[in-house]
């Protein structure tokens, strides 16, 4: 089946019974493997919510999200983690690098989780991709946010996830340095064939996606 | 790789490092000098009393020669009465092998040893009874009965043997030895008495019960005789496992307490560090990384540092204690399984309070954006204890740690307070003429030398008096008598009744209580130093006061002119047909009530003294040999004539008192550097506390204190808000300090320590003020370090 992530009437209630908040609103909706989506949305829209239920992060409140056919949904803590690092890659607006590792440890991080030997074959062309090949050896505070974003996609790729969530990757950088970060992102997603979503405010970076995904009170529009 | 994202929260392990460190430096210094406090007090014990040792009597073949072949056992000594002699003095002739002479440490005056049957090795004063010579000497002929035969039979003299010194000789010195060789001896099938000394240190009490059925020291059957003192340091007797018991409770009350506290304060610091971890962790959580397992390598990262200052902590520890040992003058004894158990409880204790790090992980995860802030009249004082009331009151150990510093001083100073209660002489004296006790030298066994020690004693007796110097005698009976409640002033009754026994005496009687009295002797000069008249026969002098520091003046009324009746004390004459002494009841009139008296000897506390004359003390309670007495102001000059006057100082020796007093100082002022450095630490303790509070709850509240901060108040007043909720915390945990004291204090009374002084009030406040006035110290110097600036940094990272 060519179809990765699909949700099912997926609902999100932020907040106790009786006043609850609805995030996600009956939320259907397939991405296909190896598909660039953006999601778009005004602020408070559900777009990050989205992200996280369709990681494990939180816990939907209603509905079913299958990935490749397994109801995540149904996971378990610890069933839920091995998921996230097996599956699926992260990459932040503020990075989120470990300030006391340096650029290769970062990278190299996902490896150390999942109990792993380092590919280094892999690690070194990824770095190549990225241009960051030259900074291994420094920390992350020496590095500009445009650096540490490809450091924290370099991180997100590592274990080769079928699936890279990104939530606004480029928020923090400059529209000329994200563009090309969100460029770098997209060209290593479909040269690995890896689905990428990412959550984005501009509509030139969403242009750049196979598909558009517009979020309006927690409904898709 | 995991283990370096911890490296930002370096200071706090290292913080954690030092309170484990602290904790277990504190004990274990602790142990250690209490420990070589305790193994001085036995050694000096085995010197004075001798090694361990037992006497039975009566015994059969088959048990001594369990005792001979027993593996604790070192040496054993054989003696048997073979007959009685004397009629003024009875005294058992008794035939010993060698052991016993090594055991009660005889000396061979001169002549050897006997090395065949018919030769016998014998007192001086014993072959000048026996021997038909003029000039009795070694190799003479004398009669005596056979061990095997019984009868009569003419033994050569081969050496004269003169006394030991050690406490086998206090139990049999109505006997005088005679040492016959043992390979000549068959011994019959009982002998009367088997001396057994132990190998080592250890007490094997299987040895005593195997040998006599049914014994035991608490039911005080006791048909042996040992060393009670040893068995009692040893915690053996009832009251020696009751001093044991103080002894373990106090090491035990500081090492709990310590931990107890050590582990707040690391509780305090996993907490900071959770927070701020908090980041770190959720990068995790989000790469999917195994929670437990970055738990578990967050525990044993932190449990390493603190296992680190456990062993830090051990080590000065140890060294500490035996410095400070060493300068108390004590041999250094190291409590090793007593500190292997502790530091074996301490590990866990730790290793349980990090285990709780998922706890604090998910409270972490619970605050967030709290606000409480709903008043419509704003006022700061009620706000910040409705804050305290919210955040402090719920994390009741906070309070506890700043009340477990009280109660740890307490603790400390009740230690302390216990081991330096020596009472000094109130300077009231220079030099003391010590004199060995009766029956070391006994005047019928050995007549030259209690001659030649009397001798000595009156040289220098009448020396010092006729060099204007008054010798107060330290000689003195402890008696017991009824006072009637009238008698007593309310000062009085209030001195008796700081312990609980004394208190429970007075509660038990409503007319009479019955208290210590000790029949004092006093010499005609220090009578006249007093400005009274010389006591007439039977006269007597009350001192109005009980020993101690206490001067109760006024403490007793209306007793001049009565009369106090001591039961069977010798009096003039004849003795009976047996040829004792006349024991009859003696009447003392009370001619002189007396607040003051030149000189204080050491007594026991709480003892109403009666003082009589030195010449009637002495014939009445038959002690016909001379007292101890102390002397005041002797010139160099005049200590060096009376030390050439005593010349080898066996039996009777001129200490300068001076001397014990300084090692009393000395000891007194070692232990109150230990109290200020207990108390250094516990405001070391309380500072820490507080800022890591203080950092957790800038971070964890930072949202409420935004919105504050928004709604108008600057941050200034935030730093005072968040002063005075701390103020709060140490009032309460100061508070609660008290009352744990109290409780501690009253238990201590009412169970443990039944017999000594009720703990005053004041310590306890004085604690208590000490640590709250430092606390309030520290709690400024707090908020003046969380300054408005450091404030103003956490609402900008919202």
């Amino acid at each position: 089946m060519n179809q990765n992530i699909r949700l099912v009437d997926v609902s999100k209630l932020y907040g106790t019974s009786g006043g609850g908040f609805p995030a996600l609103k009956h939320v259907n909706l397939t991405i296909p493997k190896g598909e660039i989506c953006a999601i778009v949305g005004a602020s408070g829209a559900g777009k990050t919510t989205l992200l996280n239920v369709m990681s494990c992060l939180t816990d939907v409140t209603e509905g079913e999200i299958f990935f490749d056919d397994t109801d995540i949904t149904k996971m378990n803590g610890k069933e839920a983690s091995d998921y996230r690092l097996h599956n699926i890659g992260f990459v932040f607006q503020k990075y989120q690098l470990m300030p006391t590792l340096n650029i290769h440890d970062n990278i190299c991080l996902p490896y150390v989780l999942a109990k792993e030997s380092v590919d280094e074959a892999y690690v070194t062309q990824l770095v190549q991709n990225l241009g960051i090949e030259s900074e291994l050896e420094k920390m992350p505070d020496q590095l500009s946010g445009g650096q540490q974003q490809r450091v924290a996609i370099a991180r997100a790729l590592a274990l080769k996830p079928s699936v890279i969530f990104a939530d606004e990757p480029t928020g923090n950088l400059d529209s000329q340095n994200g563009f090309k970060t969100m460029d770098l992102l997209i060209s290593c997603a479909k040269e690995l064939g890896h689905t990428l979503v990412f959550v984005t405010h501009n509509e030139t970076l969403a242009a750049m996606a196979d598909r558009k995904i517009e979020i309006v009170d927690g409904e898709i529009a | 790789m995991i283990k370096k994202s911890f490296r930002p929260n370096r200071k706090y392990m290292i913080w954690a490092m030092i309170t484990a460190f602290i904790a277990t430096l504190i004990f274990i210094a602790f142990g250690v000098i209490l420990e070589s406090y305790r193994n001085n007090q036995l050694d000096q014990s085995i010197d004075l009393y001798g090694s361990y040792h037992f006497c039975f009597h009566g015994l059969t073949d088959e048990q001594i020669d369990y005792v001979n072949h027993h593996d604790a056992v070192e040496q054993t000594a054989l003696v048997r009465n073979i007959e009685t002699i004397g009629k003024d003095y009875v005294c058992n002739c008794m035939c010993v092998n060698e052991s016993l002479f090594d055991i009660s440490e005889y000396r061979m005056v001169e002549g050897r040893f006997p090395q065949a049957a018919n030769e016998v090795l014998v007192p001086r004063w014993f072959l000048e009874q026996r021997s038909h010579s003029e000039n009795p000497q070694v190799g003479d002929v004398i009669e005596m009965i056979d061990p095997i035969s019984g009868e009569n039979e003419p033994k050569v003299v081969s050496g004269i043997v003169c006394s030991g010194y050690s406490n086998i000789r206090l139990t049999a010195h109505h006997g005088t030895s005679v040492f016959f060789n043992e390979d000549t001896i068959q011994w019959p099938g009982e002998v009367n008495v088997l001396y057994v000394r132990l190998k080592g240190t250890d007490f094997k009490e299987d040895i005593v019960s195997s040998l006599v059925p049914g014994f035991t020291y608490e039911s005080e059957t006791i048909t042996c005789d040992s060393n009670d003192e040893i068995l009692y340091l040893e915690g053996i007797t009832k009251d020696g496992k009751r001093n044991m018991l103080r002894y373990l409770g106090g090491y035990l009350a500081i090492m709990i307490v310590t931990v107890l506290l050590s582990a707040i304060l690391i509780r305090n610091v996993l907490r900071v560090m959770m927070q701020k971890m908090h980041g770190i962790f959720e990068i995790y959580f989000v790469l999917g990384a195994n929670m437990s397992e970055i738990n578990r390598t967050f525990i044993k990262v932190l449990y390493t540092y603190c296992f680190c200052g456990e062993l830090l902590g051990m080590l000065l520890g140890l060294t500490i204690g035996l410095g400070a040992s060493g300068l108390l003058g004590f041999t250094l004894y190291v409590p090793v399984k007593m500190i292997a158990v502790s530091l074996i409880l301490e590990a866990l204790f730790f290793f349980v309070i990090l285990l709780r790090v998922k706890e604090y992980n998910r409270n972490i995860r619970l605050t967030g954006a709290r606000t409480i802030f709903r008043g419509k009249h704003f006022m700061f004082v009620r706000f910040a204890l409705r804050n305290f009331m919210t955040y402090h009151l719920k994390k009741v150990v906070n309070i506890l740690a700043i009340a477990g510093c009280v109660v740890l001083l307490f603790v400390v100073s009740l230690v302390v307070k216990d081991q330096t209660k020596q009472q000094d002489n109130n300077d009231s004296y220079d030099y003391y003429l010590q004199m060995d006790l009766y029956g070391v030298v006994d005047a019928s066994t050995y007549p030259a030398e209690y001659e030649n020690l009397l001798s000595k004693w009156k040289n220098v007796r009448d020396y010092c008096i006729s060099k204007g110097h008054i010798p107060y005698y330290d000689a003195f009976f402890v008696d017991h008598y009824d006072i009637t409640k009238q008698n007593m002033s309310k000062e009085l009754q209030h001195t008796y009744a700081r312990t609980a026994q004394g208190a429970a005496a007075l509660a038990r009687t409503n007319a009479s209580f019955q208290c210590k009295l000790a029949i004092m002797a006093i010499g005609p000069e220090a009578v006249a130093e007093m400005g009274m008249d010389p006591l007439p026969e039977h006269g007597a002098i009350l001192l109005n006061r009980i020993t101690g520091k206490h001067n109760m003046e006024g403490s007793l009324s209306g007793m001049e002119g009565a009369v106090i009746k001591k039961e069977a004390l010798r009096t003039e004459g004849e003795p009976d047909e047996f040829g004792n002494p006349n024991y009859i009841d003696v009447e003392f009139q009370i001619c002189n009530l007396a607040d003051n008296i030149p000189v204080y000897p050491m007594l026991e506390e709480d003892t109403l003294c009666l003082l009589i004359d030195i010449n009637e003390y002495l014939y009445l309670y038959g002690h016909d040999y001379a007292s101890s007495f102390y002397l005041k102001h002797l010139t160099e000059e005049e200590v060096n004539e009376i030390q050439g006057m005593l010349t080898d100082q066996t039996h009777i020796r001129l200490l300068n008192q001076h001397e014990v007093l300084d090692d009393i100082t000395h000891v007194h002022r070692l232990m109150w550097y230990g109290m200020m450095t207990m108390f250094i630490l516990g405001i070391l303790f309380v500072y820490s506390n507080m800022q890591l509070q203080n950092i957790y709850e800038f971070d964890s509240r930072k949202n409420e204190f935004a919105l504050l901060n928004a709604m108008g108040i600057s941050p200034k007043m935030l730093q005072r808000l968040k002063s005075l909720e701390t103020a709060f915390a140490i009032l309460f945990g100061w508070l609660l300090g008290l009352l744990l004291c109290q409780c501690l204090n009253f238990v201590l009374y009412h169970y443990v320590i039944v017999e000594d002084e009720w703990i005053r009030l004041e310590v306890i406040w004085q604690s208590a003020v000490l640590i709250g006035a430092v606390s309030i110290i520290i709690m400024l110097v707090s908020a003046v370090k969380n300054k408005s600036s450091k404030i103003d940094w956490i609402l900008k990272e919202l």
